[in-house]
């Protein structure tokens, strides 16, 4: 978060807030001047509708401006977006010279329609209020809207425009009652060139946003592009960048937009001439300084009068001076501010108070009030409650007609205590969630069907992070779940119930809602499993006993002694196929078991080379059974040591492994034996292979049931491609079912088709496998 | 000057001042995007050329002048064993191009899979100029799926030419699947996400990866032995009537297909570079650096032979002279070349294992590349390249609209 994206929000709020709050102090002086038949001063209650009713209209206005853009694709956001900055970058140029050449007849003009609305009723006072306002209030939430946007970020803008719109209150407050005096002359004209600077800024991001989106050209044309040098999140930067709207990459239209903007528009507010102009003969003699009048309020009118206008000096003012004032700024905003002082001080107020004095009853000359006027003027609450009303309504029907975006984006928050407590709606289709991690813990946050089945999920969250929730969901009702820092115990949301199609949109795949597998779930077929694989360790057992016997009794090979030992080193590397330690599953262990010299320096050299592969290389490489005997009996040992072991965790104890090995078996089939990878000259990839797809099938057969009620069409396709591959493998030698009786042919020897065929109907196999350890992985619930 | 005169001439100078400056950088941003356009690789990444159509894409759309920068032709065969199943692969090839060639976000398959997509392109996937241009080979219509009697009038099995040294691991195939894109990443996209949902029914043969040179300096891009190739490719009308079949003896299911061949052209570059470049110029008949005629001065100079009988400028042995005689009797022999080159690693004597994947589409195999090759024998290039693999294939009918798939017409 970057504080400095909060300061022109904060400058925005605190300039428009004053703004709008000096006006409401001259409505409220002018209200409490207005005589009353009972001889009591005039009630305040219909400003403050009316100004609640402006309050209303710009947050509705906020409302609007952010949901709809959010549901516009990127481009219409920026085209939006851009068009919107301009607007309020033309809308705030405008008020900057709006409020120089007329502040000083502003208290005078409101102090006229308000005594106009006096007479007609309290409704119509409220309607005063809430114009008065309002205009002020939507002008200021474009602006901020537009600079946030700029920025780039949320919070730190709005937090920003808080401060400034509170500090803005307060000062008026203070003005009001007296108890702080400002030269407000002086703030709003230094405050008027950091806006004009700031809106520069926002002008050029406007611009470029419009590029980006394609109205405007030149959006290769690039400027300059610092993102490379500098760090966008270095202090400075980001300073920089917070301060002015700027950003590191620019392109020509939006310097030559920037400095354009910002020569024209300082030069005209600050260089328009001290000297009065002849055109001021036509003015008329406006009660000058007509805040004055008003007893306690003068002084913060005079203020507005005065320094927003900035007009030259506060006595003499004249109505039609559009180039009257201001001369350079400090000076004269100095001297104006004195002025001011001097009339809060000073009585001069009944100066202008004729205007308003003499007015009683007749109106100033004012027109009639008409029908309407008289209709909903004497009505203060129904006209007050439509004014409060009416922009929320109409913002909500515009938010309701708004329609439904391809794929929306939401945000749901996860707190150390809460989770997704801004999760409130979703729809149906795809759609991308946010998930924000603002706890101190990592955690696992899954979105949840009314069946307790995961739809999507985020499987670790970082603190303080944020994680996209990509979903597709039909009609039905989800929850948010967050296990934080390995609760026991999940947070849970709300429900949200998302009403359309039960299923998804056309062209959308559904994926599977997955009810959550636990351990204990997995605990007997992989109990199964492992007295599965101490029967076959067993065997292999007697295997190896009988691979020793072979290699102890000659010092020389025999070549009748060769092919036996050979054809028990195949039984036996089939024997520890069908155990399914694949992929490393069995650790070290397994690894002195059939580990490849692979990676190991010595090569087939190295004494680390031990096991299976091992005997392989030596049985056909010419080695003497002598050489190789030691090598059997430590393979005898370490099988022993896994048959020792096999309840360990490292090896088959724990039961979240069992659905990885459904799938990695055969993975390690297509890697290993049908590339040739572990190869030392037998040549045995089919028979592997074989013996993979039958070790493949008991671990099915223990997860079958678990399998079948997450995907019933899963378990039909893979029992297909097992029936193929099977065919496949037996079509390179049909001996193989029989466990290959010491003949087999090696991948080399086989025809290109068989080959094709048996990693056709393996790849397709391992497609529809890979599903399984995602189906049954092991979820908190 | 009275003040309003001046006012009225300050505020038409600075009127104009400002409408040529916003003017000015309106206009030289547009140029710039537009030269960016055609520069830059990213807005390409959009891209798409229309996969629908009586003809497939990949040929003509783009056409070899504009052809896309990355390209990989690979050949299949099917494994699967039924017709059925032969369908059901052309279907699933048909779905998987048409998706892969719009572009769009992968759907999402919650949590109870692995993702649907590689994400090689990133999570929106760019259609990046993606053609797919999927061929038949004669195998295809041998006895496994009873489509021998369908079989187009002129697909043979390539059999090796007098220069050739076929190696038995780069020919044939049931099926071809040339995929050109503005960039290697999506090729390699679009095969990996196109295997993988045809894994169970076809298996790869053999795939050779190419790139196309950008022009250099202009004109028709190069081949490896630094010669532009292509500038004498027919264009419009002629190209299309050049290639897409409409002989009323081919079976009635071909229209609109082609027969494409493939020849992998390994090009002997160290060899080449140890050659004078009057001999090299001789060999090709053009100059190479401007890639004009040897009789002209320009690239799309047309040579004329008929002024040089005896071949004292272009000679008569020359590669532009025999391929393309520019008589009329020849002119029918004439056939679309969309060629990419090729970069391996290094052969075992240390030289560059690198080429040309010639591709070329005619309406009959017979009529255009065999008699353009035949009369290509002997000459004096030959002995700086060597065709090492490839095949003839049968360009399927374009798939007419989302309810059509390759071959449909072929299987029914």
């Amino acid at each position: 978060m970057n504080w400095a994206d909060s300061v022109p929000n904060l400058l925005i709020g605190l300039r428009e807030g004053l703004e709008a709050g000096l006006v409401v102090s001259i409505l409220l002086a002018a209200v409490q001047k207005i005589p009353r038949a009972d001889g009591g001063r005039g009630s305040t209650r219909p400003v403050w509708l009316g100004v609640l009713g402006a309050i209303m209209l710009a947050g509705s206005f906020a409302a609007v401006l952010t949901y709809s853009t959010n549901v516009l694709s990127s481009q219409g956001q920026e085209a939006i977006g851009g068009l919107l900055s301009v607007l309020a970058v033309g809308l705030v140029t405008w008020m900057i010279f709006w409020m120089r050449r007329t502040a000083r007849t502003l208290s005078a003009h409101i102090r006229e329609e308000v005594a106009r609305a006096a007479l007609i009723g309290a409704g119509a006072l409220t309607i005063t209020a809430f114009l008065s306002v309002g205009r002020e209030g939507l002008e200021t939430t474009l602006f901020l809207w537009t600079a946030a946007k700029a920025s780039g970020q949320t919070v730190s803008p709005l937090v920003g425009a808080a401060i400034g719109i509170v500090a803005a209150v307060i000062l008026c407050w203070g003005l009001y009652n007296r108890a702080v005096k400002l030269n407000i002359g002086v703030f709003f004209s230094r405050t008027a060139i950091a806006l004009i600077v700031i809106a520069a800024g926002v002008l050029s991001y406007g611009l470029g946003d419009l590029q980006d989106a394609g109205w405007l050209p030149g959006q290769q044309w690039i400027a300059f592009d610092l993102s490379a040098r500098i760090d966008p999140g270095s202090w400075w930067v980001s300073i920089i960048t917070g301060l002015t709207e700027l950003s590191p990459k620019m392109t020509v239209l939006q310097v030559v937009a920037w400095v354009a903007y910002l020569l024209v528009v300082l030069w005209a507010f600050l260089a328009a001439s001290p000297a009065p102009k002849p055109v001021v003969k036509a003015a008329a003699p406006v009660p000058a300084p007509a805040p004055a009048s008003v007893q306690a309020e003068a002084p913060v009118a005079a203020s507005v009068g005065s320094a927003t206008g900035g007009s030259a000096t506060g006595g003499s003012a004249t109505g039609g001076s559009a180039t009257g004032g201001s001369a350079g700024g400090s000076r004269a905003g100095g001297s104006r501010a004195n002025d001011g002082g001097r009339a809060n001080d000073g009585g001069r107020a009944n100066d202008g108070s004729r205007a308003n004095d003499g007015g009683d009853g007749s109106g100033s000359g004012a027109p009639e009030p008409g029908r309407w006027e008289l209709l909903v003027g004497r009505r203060p609450w129904t006209v007050a409650g439509a004014l409060i009303v009416v922009p929320a309504l109409a913002a909500g029907v515009a938010i309701a007609a708004l329609p439904a975006s391809a794929a929306t984006a939401s945000t749901v928050t996860v707190t150390a205590t809460t989770c997704g407590k801004d999760f409130t709606s979703a729809r149906t289709g795809t759609q991308t969630i946010t998930v924000t991690n603002s706890s101190h813990k990592s955690g696992e946050i899954s979105l949840v069907n009314a069946g307790g089945a995961i739809v999507a999920e985020i499987e670790t969250l970082g603190p303080a992070t944020s994680a996209p929730l990509s979903a597709t969901l039909t009609a039905g009702t989800y929850t948010v779940k967050c296990f934080m820092g390995g609760a026991a115990t999940a947070l849970t949301s709300a429900p949200v119930t998302v009403t359309g199609s039960s299923s998804a949109p056309a062209g959308e795949a559904t994926g599977v809602a997955v009810k959550p597998v636990t351990a204990r779930d997995l605990t007997p077929p992989n109990d199964q499993y492992q007295a599965y694989a101490a029967s076959v360790l067993a065997t292999l057992a007697a295997d190896v006993t009988t691979l020793q016997g072979d290699l102890k009794g000659a010092g020389a090979w025999k070549p009748a002694g060769l092919a036996t030992a050979r054809a028990d080193w195949l039984a036996a590397q089939l024997q520890w196929e069908r155990v399914g330690a694949s992929y490393d599953s069995f650790g070290d262990l397994g690894l002195k078991v059939d580990g490849l010299p692979a990676g190991l320096a010595g090569g087939v050299r190295d004494p680390g080379f031990t096991g299976l592969h091992r005997l392989e290389y030596g049985l056909w490489n010419g080695q003497r059974a002598s050489e190789l005997a030691p090598v059997a009996d430590q393979l005898a040992t370490d099988i022993a040591s896994v048959r020792k072991n096999l309840p360990s965790d490292d090896l088959a104890g724990d039961p979240t492994n069992l659905p990885i090995r459904a799938h990695e078996i055969l993975e390690d089939a297509l890697r290993d034996h049908l590339s040739g990878i572990d190869d030392q000259g037998a040549g045995a990839a089919f028979p592997m292979t074989y013996a993979d797809l039958q070790v493949t099938r008991v671990v099915l057969g223990e997860l079958h049931p678990l399998i079948a009620a997450r995907d019933p069409q899963l378990i039909t396709a893979i029992d297909a491609q097992e029936a193929a591959l099977e065919r496949a493998l037996l079509a390179t030698d049909p001996g193989l079912a029989g466990g290959s009786g010491g003949h087999w042919l090696t991948p080399a020897q086989a025809p290109v088709t068989d080959r094709q065929d048996v990693d056709s109907a393996l790849g397709n196999l391992l497609e529809s496998l890979s599903s399984v350890p995602d189906l049954l992985e092991v979820r908190p619930a | 000057m009275n003040p309003s005169r001046r006012n009225f001439l300050k505020g038409a100078v600075s009127g104009a001042a400002g409408t040529a400056l916003a003017g000015g950088v309106l206009i030289e941003g547009a140029r710039v995007d537009a030269n960016a356009a055609t520069t830059t690789g990213d807005p390409a990444a959009g891209m798409t050329y229309p996969f629908h159509g009586p003809n497939q894409a990949g040929i003509l759309t783009p056409g070899p002048a504009s052809k896309q920068a990355a390209s990989v032709v690979a050949s299949f065969d099917v494994t699967a064993t039924s017709k059925a199943g032969l369908a059901e692969l052309l279907q699933a090839l048909t779905s998987r191009a048409r998706v892969l060639t719009a572009g769009g976000t992968p759907p999402d398959l919650g949590v109870g899979q692995p993702p649907s997509d590689s994400d090689v392109l990133g999570p929106a996937m760019p259609a990046d100029g993606l053609t797919i241009t999927v061929g038949a080979g004669a195998s295809l219509f041998d006895g496994r799926f009873g489509l021998a009697s369908r079989k187009p009038l002129r697909l043979t099995t390539m059999t090796a030419f007098p220069n050739d040294a076929l190696e038995d691991a780069w020919l044939h195939g049931d099926l071809s699947i040339q995929l050109c894109a503005n960039h290697a990443d999506a090729v390699h996209h679009a095969l990996r996400d196109i295997t993988r949902h045809t894994r169970g029914a076809m298996q790869p043969r053999w795939k050779m990866q190419g790139y196309a040179s950008p022009p250099r300096p202009s004109g028709t891009g190069r081949n490896l032995l630094g010669f532009k190739d292509g500038t004498a490719n027919p264009t419009g009308s002629l190209a299309t009537s050049l290639i897409w079949v409409d002989n009323p003896a081919e079976p009635a299911w071909a229209r609109g297909g082609s027969y494409q061949a493939v020849r992998l052209i390994r090009m002997l570059v160290e060899f080449w570079d140890r050659v004078s470049i009057t001999e090299q110029e001789g060999m090709f008949g053009r100059r190479r650096d401007s890639g004009a005629p040897l009789d002209g001065t320009s690239e799309f100079d047309t040579p004329d032979f008929a002024a040089d009988p005896q071949g004292n400028v272009i000679p008569l042995d020359s590669h532009i002279r025999l391929a393309n005689p520019r008589t009329t009797a020849t002119e029918n022999n004439r056939l679309v070349r969309r060629s990419y080159s090729y970069d391996l690693g290094f052969d075992d004597n240390g030289n560059m294992q690198a080429g040309h994947i010639f591709l070329a589409y005619q309406q009959d195999l017979e009529r255009q590349f065999i008699t353009v090759q035949k009369r290509l024998v002997d000459e004096p290039l030959a002995d700086y390249v060597q065709p090492f693999g490839g095949g003839y294939f049968y360009v399927l009918p374009g798939v007419r609209d989302s309810a059509d798939w390759y071959g449909r017409g072929l299987l029914a």
